[in-house]
């Protein structure tokens, strides 16, 4: 990106917006919180998952219509990040949802979406991002265990964890062995945006 | 009701024009120039209801070096069309500021002008009869508003023309009334002795301004004053209590909400709803979110019954969601230069609503 511009991230928690927001400080120099929005996002008792699920499709279309007003070489400026936990369930399961939704969208636009085109990136960690943020700080975890409860206290984590993955995601296809798959799948969603 | 305004080398403004609707909503950036547009209106409503003129060396454009500052306010009344032009001229080394002229018109015709250190007073219109002399910092159109009923006309229409930066702060809305005041203030710092008066005048309104506050402050029971010291009225609130018939709170003890709830429905019910020119700067200021729709839709209806007209200035997201997309304005300011308006308007019509594209900085791409 030439400078930095707007980036919209659809989490379904503050805890997954958070790691997003400062991977991409670290991967644009100077990005100022004006240039991050956070879409709405459900609340803590309701089912982040769903909400996100929900939005998807008219996130989607924003981020379109968005990108539509643009000249062709500037439209790759505009991201859209979306994360959804794995949860219990597969990171293929959410995949084959968020591609459902936008099938089976009214609108014709986001039925054309190619998201890997369309820099759209997807981060569905198994079983969470509180997973990735162990892994990003060092430690070697399977994602048949959700970590959620290992700590009570995330944030100060959060920044390593960023910055490791800043240097993962600058590392071609060396990933460590202990990178998760799920990560190894987040981290290429996120090399297409700057592809 | 408020056509057309235009300024001149004004803070932000230059070679502004603006021609309101009877209903908007002017939105946009901070310091896009919206509460300078109140300002200015109200500079001139104060100049011509007699009080000193406000324009001076600090409200002229600072990148600009132009002597001349202007203002022109339009109106339609009574199916004619009243324009108002004042200039003001700074001296060249001393910078201070004096009237250079100041004329009326009515559908064309001059009916007041003071020009060159003259007043020119026309009985009928066209016509000119009387010259005098006028050195003063005051507004020369006062003078003449028993020369020509159409400057009388535009003055009392003027006085009807409110702006209201609402400041519930205790120390700033006063409680007491040892008097009446006929109109409020632009703060409604005088909001206990303007409602001492509308007691007496309006218990019509009042009823239903009572009733309102009942609707919408949870216990309320009534709003009435009560003689103190020295024959000085207090304005006081009666509330349901626990376990008691009720309790009696004054103005300054309750909430800035409270406050501003309360200055909100007697702007509704006695100005508005009488079919006045209302600009409001930020209503949603302190107001809980589920006070403001509310109150917006009930003023909405009451500028369609009146047949008035209802300005507001806000960036409350209730109140973009609600009046943007039909109503509103946005003032923006290219590299800090003049201010410029444009009808708003969002690609994400039934997407995102006009909040939300405004709170993404979308609404300007």
């Amino acid at each position: 990106m030439n400078s930095p511009e707007p980036v919209t991230i659809l989490a379904e928690d503050q805890r997954q917006a958070r790691f997003i927001r400062a991977d991409l400080r670290n991967r644009i120099p100077g990005l100022s919180q004006r240039a991050i929005y956070d879409a709405p996002m459900a609340n803590v008792q309701g089912s982040g998952a769903q909400w996100v699920i929900d939005h998807y499709e008219a996130e989607i279309l924003a981020h379109l219509i968005r990108r539509a007003k643009l000249p062709d070489r500037r439209r790759s400026e505009k991201w859209l990040i979306v994360a959804i936990d794995a949860d219990a369930g597969t990171v293929q399961d959410r995949l084959n949802e968020f591609r459902r939704r936008i099938k089976e969208s009214q609108d014709e636009r986001v039925r054309k979406c190619r998201v890997e085109r369309d820099n759209v990136a997807r981060l569905i960690p198994k079983w969470s991002i509180e997973t990735w943020i162990l892994n990003l700080n060092g430690e070697t975890i399977d994602e048949d265990t959700s970590y959620k409860r290992r700590h009570s206290e995330w944030d100060g984590l959060i920044p390593i964890a960023a910055a490791e993955l800043h240097v993962w995601i600058r590392s071609g296809e060396d990933l460590p062995d202990r990178c998760t798959p799920s990560l190894k799948l987040g981290i290429a969603e996120l090399r297409l945006l700057t592809a | 009701m408020l056509k057309r305004l235009y300024i001149d080398n004004f803070r932000c403004f230059v070679n502004f024009e603006y021609k309101p609707e009877r209903k908007q909503l002017l939105l946009g950036a901070n310091g896009s120039g919206k509460s300078s547009l109140l300002d200015a209106i109200l500079f001139v409503k104060w100049f011509i209801e007699g009080g000193e003129n406000r324009f001076t060396q600090s409200t002229r454009t600072r990148w600009q070096d132009v002597p001349i500052q202007v203002i022109e306010i339009e109106a339609q009344l009574d199916e004619k069309r009243f324009e108002y032009r004042l200039e003001i001229r700074y001296a060249p080394e001393s910078k201070l500021p004096s009237i250079s002229l100041e004329k009326l018109t009515v559908s064309g015709s001059l009916v007041f002008e003071f020009v060159d250190g003259e007043i020119h007073f026309f009985p009928n219109e066209g016509k000119e009869a009387t010259v005098l002399p006028w050195e003063s910092k005051q507004s020369a159109l006062l003078l003449a508003q028993f020369s020509n009923l159409h400057v009388g006309r535009f003055i009392a229409w003027m006085k009807t023309l409110h702006c209201f930066q609402v400041d519930p702060y205790p120390l700033e809305m006063d409680e007491t009334a040892d008097g009446e005041d006929e109109t409020p203030e632009y703060d409604l710092s005088n909001l206990a002795p303007w409602y001492r008066h509308l007691l007496q005048v309006e218990p019509e309104n009042n009823a239903r301004f009572l009733a309102a506050l009942k609707d919408t402050l949870t216990g309320f029971q009534s709003l009435r004053f009560s003689a103190v010291d020295d024959g000085v009225r207090k304005l006081r609130t009666h509330f349901d209590a626990p376990r008691k018939e009720g309790a009696t709170y004054s103005i300054s003890e309750l909430s800035e909400g409270q406050r501003m709830l309360i200055g909100l429905y007697m702007i509704l019910h006695f100005v508005i709803a009488k079919g006045q020119t209302v600009i409001l700067d930020e209503p949603d200021n302190f107001v809980s979110l589920r006070e403001i729709q509310p109150w917006l839709l009930s003023a909405e209806e009451a500028v369609g019954d009146s047949k008035g007209q209802l300005i507001l200035i806000s960036h409350h997201p209730e109140v973009l969601n609600q009046w943007s997309q039909e109503h509103g304005i946005r003032f923006f300011r290219e590299e800090n230069g003049h201010v410029r308006t444009e009808r708003f308007k969002t690609d994400y019509d039934g997407v995102l609503q006009p909040s939300e594209v405004i709170a993404r900085g979308w609404e300007n791409e």
